[in-house]
């Protein structure tokens, strides 16, 4: 008797153990998928680049169309600048602004025109009392300090720093990735910066100070968002920051301090 | 919010004044308590005839009752139970313990579902349901494991979350707004360590108290719900017991008193699975031949309880409750020189401490404390070894060689994790009863929380590379915590109106922080004679604690962190109302309810690497904050209590939605529950004394989520990201199941019973979802040449059809 029950015991377990894990595939609409134009950049008094291509389905592997015809300019109310096209969907000028609010337009035969919300340069920023120091010989191990004063609530700062010179395994990682945000918006004051690094000798060390339109703020935040959580993007999605009428990305104005030390 | 503190401020006051007036009043009081076991009954009615008042006995069986000097006559009743009578000429305050019998022709047919075991017409509190411990018994399950919390998910405005797992969602809050008290004591946690199965064992479980709106103000700390579980103290009068066996796990029971004067008793129950009994190869062996690969998963759960009734009436109880969980699985693989063993050891514990002191102290003032203590060590170990495999010869005895293999460690990868969460705290009640229809309720609530004690433990060796050895070991800051309540609450009754109004304050300090809020709220009652029961309400909830969940997987980690200034306190507000009727002479109970609730600074922790050293460091960078919530909705309810055929019926419409500052560009988007319509059924036919057939069925639309709807590749600027429509806003298939038992009671001499049970979950197959994944589905040719793959969405679901026979012996 008590074999049978155990047999029966195994059966009914068996059952719902190996009925486990079913799989299939499930008729789930789609969202409409049409490709759009992808604007990813910013401009700044000195230097504005942009990055321009078309959107990839994502559960899809067809090529996307090419873009006819592509122009890439900068406007505002007086003049309008061609950026000059550089590799790999890269548009770039390293023409000296002297207006400051700007609108990025997008022209192509094959798609409708894409516009950017009007951005305005910020502020200049200065980086404050920068120092270095050693704190561990042995690996070549350096703090590096600075300060930066930020004077009215809702200004948005980032800052990098990075090895820029002689680094045997120089970052790969995109540049919007790799600012920094300082998240205290509302907060004013003087703001202060600390790092730790590896640093060998004739390594060039870049210290960068980034005051950044709003909009460029937030869709640098969200991107890093959704790269934070990109585990599984059924789960805990983030929708991205666009401010690109017609397609999709994120343009935004920014000026810059940067620092170089060489060691 | 001012506005209503004043309010209730001027209101509250004006409330005594009936007391002022009130005059020639005696009290009579005492306890409800089932005849043969003694235990103390909650929720029977009180009722002198001649004057009609009445009232109920409360959650620990006493009542206190207010009359003219007069000549009484007194009826007690209750659902299940044989009226009591006492007639008598009352001069003065009086004691009077009433012992109703069991009704046996009634007890055979209470009740799938009766939900409420109180007219509801009678109290003004909205949104409250109890169930007992035989209605949640009677209601099918998985494996024959009857569970606390999934029959709470079939009553409306309430949602069990996916498929199979024991969270409660309660009218639109999440996962960590549901309070759920053990005797008293809150829990960090209610599933057993793969979430299929309540933590509670249903045969020491006397009734429950569940609320999803109108919360009386000696609750606090959580924002939508209520589950107050309260435990049998044993049976006083004989030793009795329970057996049973099921597919899952074997149960045992006994209960009865310690000495001769039956004044002190003893429970204990304990719950263990043999699902390791099934498990799947050997650990031994795959760690001896680097081969195969091995599961195992078990569980158990102790419950004891001891309670002394002393002379005066006054009682104390201890429990002890403990919980352990262990999942064990590996795997080895070998290649012709190296071979490699990988082992997830995970286990999880829960132990509480109670003890429950209860006395009256004068006829009009009734006292209760409550001493506790809980914790939840949770130890998880990832192993990861690689070994050299070596050809050897071995001279034996009488000088025969054997081949033998040799095993040289040259790498290992060791993740310890060690995750603990403490509190301890006090609870003090007074239940003051001044006049006939005048109830003050009043008390403290202190606790002392310590979360998270986190270690982790990092041991790394590269293979071939002993002098590489990296070690980290992390110990995250323990944060303590001080939460504490005050609480009063007035209760009136004024011919057809009914009142409760009562006040909350409740402060939280931690990490040199402080919170504090005052919580009002308000119940109130009026009655139609003849037609129906009007109540609305409006509760205002704080919540200090927030849990992060760190993935979606079954054996999630569930982390509590406390407000701290990134993460402040979360409130919310919720107004509610309900019409009610119960129809006498068809014992049927019908409700129509409509509830508002938005919620503020709610926590939302994203899906994170389980393997992180500083998930704990750091969170407060990784959640997202600074969240609202808005929950809307009507229900509406139908339930029978008595008779032969019994049940309930339920229907939600409801809206569920969340707005978070860093999540779809700060817009409101529908939350992952946002499931539209809701029904459940279940129906009880008691066809005699020996069979019983039983089933549920549910309903509602699939849960949210998102899908891509382009994606943008790695450029100079960003990595790739994907663009989504809009948030959560697709929706998975809808979800509904059928659920069927059929039982089997045959009586034995000496009273003692015979059950047989068949359980049927998911009679029809439904495959609903558990989680979704994205996949190929490629198409060959004959050489294995892809010919085409198109990319799909899978659903992967849990649970078929399981049939399961369980056999209970009662003594």
């Amino acid at each position: 008797m008590l074999q049978q029950y155990r047999l029966f015991l195994i059966f009914l377990y068996s059952l719902s153990h190996f009925s486990c894990e079913m799989e299939r595939t499930i008729d789930i609409e789609l969202p409409d998928y049409q490709t759009q134009i992808i604007a990813i950049g910013y401009v700044s008094p000195r230097h504005t680049s942009v990055f321009i291509a078309p959107t990839q389905a994502p559960l899809d592997n067809t090529e996307a169309p090419p873009l006819e015809g592509l122009k890439v300019s900068i406007t505002n109310e007086i003049e309008t600048i061609s950026l000059i096209p550089q590799v790999e969907g890269l548009f770039q000028t390293q023409e000296l602004l002297e207006a400051n609010t700007w609108t990025l337009n997008v022209l192509s035969d094959n798609f409708p025109p894409v516009r950017s919300v009007a951005q305005t340069i910020p502020s200049q920023p200065t980086i404050e009392n920068p120092t270095w120091t050693l704190i561990d010989s042995t690996q070549h191990k350096y703090r590096i300090d600075f300060e930066f004063k930020k004077e009215r609530p809702l200004d948005y700062y980032g800052t990098l720093i990075e090895k820029t010179c002689c680094d045997p395994f120089p970052s790969t990682t995109p540049f919007f990735n790799k600012i920094a945000l300082v998240e205290a918006v509302d907060s004013i004051g003087t703001f202060s910066i600390s790092s730790e690094l590896r640093i060998n000798d004739n390594a060039t060390i870049s210290l960068r100070l980034f005051h950044l339109s709003p909009d460029l703020f937030q869709y640098i935040k969200s991107i890093r968002t959704q790269e934070f959580i990109s585990g599984d993007y059924l789960y805990d999605p983030v929708s991205v920051f666009s401010n690109i009428e017609n397609g999709v990305g994120g343009f935004g104005a920014l000026r810059e301090d940067s620092l170089h030390i060489h060691f | 919010m001012k506005r209503i503190s004043y309010f209730c401020f001027i209101l509250f006051f004006c409330w005594f004044i009936p007391d002022v007036i009130g005059q020639n009043q005696i009290t009579i009081y005492g306890y409800v308590k089932e005849k043969i076991s003694e235990e103390v009954l909650s929720g029977i009615s009180i009722m002198d005839s001649l004057s009609q008042q009445g009232t109920f006995s409360d959650e620990n069986g006493f009542y206190q009752l207010h009359l003219p000097q007069n000549r009484v006559h007194l009826v007690a009743s209750g659902i299940g139970y044989q009226t009591s009578r006492w007639k008598s000429n009352i001069l003065q305050d009086t004691t009077l313990h009433f012992e109703l019998h069991l009704d046996t022709v009634a007890l055979q047919t209470v009740t799938v579902s009766a939900a409420r075991s109180e007219n509801p017409e009678n109290t003004p509190i909205l949104g409250k349901i109890r169930l007992t411990a035989q209605q949640i018994s009677s209601l099918p399950s998985i494996g024959g494991e009857k569970d606390v919390i999934k029959a709470l998910a079939l009553l409306p405005g309430t949602s069990g979350g996916r498929e199979g797992q024991n969270t409660l969602l309660v009218r639109g809050g999440g996962t960590d707004q549901t309070l759920v008290l053990l005797d008293g004591v809150p829990m960090f946690n209610t599933g057993h360590l793969l979430n299929f199965m309540s933590i509670f064992n249903t045969d020491a479980v006397k009734n429950i108290d569940y609320y999803r709106s109108g919360f009386p103000t000696q609750y606090g700390g959580r924002l939508s719900g209520i589950v107050d579980i309260h435990t049998r103290d044993g049976n006083k009068n004989r030793w009795q017991g329970k057996a049973e066996v099921g597919l899952i796990s074997t149960k045992i029971l006994a209960e009865g008193p310690l000495n001769q004067s039956k004044k002190t008793t003893l429970l204990f129950s304990g719950r263990s699975s043999y699902l390791d009994l099934f498990s799947l190869g050997k650990k031994k062996e795959v760690f001896l031949y680097l081969n195969n690969s091995f599961f195992k998963y078990r569980f158990f759960d102790i419950h004891t309880k001891l309670s002394h009734a002393f002379e005066d009436g006054s009682k104390l109880s201890v429990n002890a409750f403990y919980t352990y969980d262990q999942l064990n699985l590996g795997d080895g693989i070998k290649s012709e020189i190296i071979g490699t063993i990988s082992e997830t050891n995970v286990k999880v514990q829960n132990f509480v401490g109670v003890l429950n002191y209860q006395k009256s102290l004068s006829p009009q003032l009734f006292f209760k404390t409550t001493l506790f203590a809980t914790g939840r060590p949770d130890h998880r170990l990832n192993l990861t070894e690689s070994y050299r495999l070596q050809d050897d010869d071995e001279l034996g005895t009488y000088g025969i060689i054997f081949p033998v293999t040799t095993l040289e460690k040259i790498g290992f990868e060791y993740i310890n994790e060690n995750y603990t969460v403490y509190n301890q705290g006090i609870h003090l009640h007074f239940n003051w009863s001044p006049s006939a229809g005048h109830a003050i309720k009043m008390g403290f609530w202190g606790q002392h929380n310590i979360y998270p004690v986190y270690d982790f433990a990092y041991q790394f060796q590269p293979d071939f590379s002993p002098h590489q050895i990296e070690v980290l070991y992390v110990k995250a800051p323990t944060l303590k915590a001080l939460e504490g309540a005050w609480y009063v609450e007035d209760n009136l009754v004024l011919g057809q109106w009914a009142a409760q109004l009562g006040l909350r304050w409740s402060s939280f300090f931690a990490n040199q922080h402080f919170y504090q809020g005052l919580s009002p709220r308000l119940n109130i009652k009026y009655t139609f004679p003849k037609l129906f029961t009007l109540k609305a309400g409006y509760t205002h909830t704080q919540q200090y604690n927030h849990l992060l969940l760190t993935n979606d997987l079954l054996i999630a980690e569930t982390v509590w962190i406390p407000s701290t200034p990134f993460t402040p306190p979360a409130i919310a507000h919720q107004y509610s109302m309900e019409i009610s009727r119960y129809l006498k002479t068809w014992n049927i109970e019908v409700s129509m309810g409509a509830y508002y609730k938005n919620m503020k600074n709610l926590v939302q922790y994203p899906t994170v690497e389980v393997v992180d050293p500083y998930k704990y460091d750091n969170w407060q960078e990784k959640v997202f904050t600074n969240g609202l919530g808005k929950a809307y909705g009507l229900e509406w309810y139908i339930a029978r209590s008595l008779g032969r055929l019994t049940g309930l019926g339920s229907y939600t419409l409801s809206w569920n939605k969340r707005r978070f500052p860093d999540l779809a560009n700060g817009q409101f988007f529908p939350a992952r529950f946002d499931n539209r319509h809701a029904i459940s059924l279940a129906l009880q036919y008691q066809f005699n004394k020996k069979w019983q057939v039983s089933s549920s069925w549910s309903f509602h639309n699939g849960d949210r989520f998102t899908l891509p709807n382009a994606l943008v590749t790695s450029n100079p600027f960003t990595s790739t990201y994907t663009i989504n429509a809009g948030l959560n806003a697709n929706q998975l298939p809808n979800f509904h199941r059928l659920d069927f038992s059929l039982t089997y009671q045959k009586s034995l001499p000496k009273s003692n019973l015979l059950t047989i049970r068949l359980d049927v979950y998911n009679v029809y197959n439904r495959a609903n979802t558990f989680y979704l994944k994205a996949d190929k589905n490629v198409r060959y040719d004959e050489n294995w040449n892809i010919i085409d793959e198109e990319n799909v969405i899978k659903s992967v679901s849990l649970f078929p059809v399981i049939p399961s026979v369980s056999l209970a012996y009662n003594w």
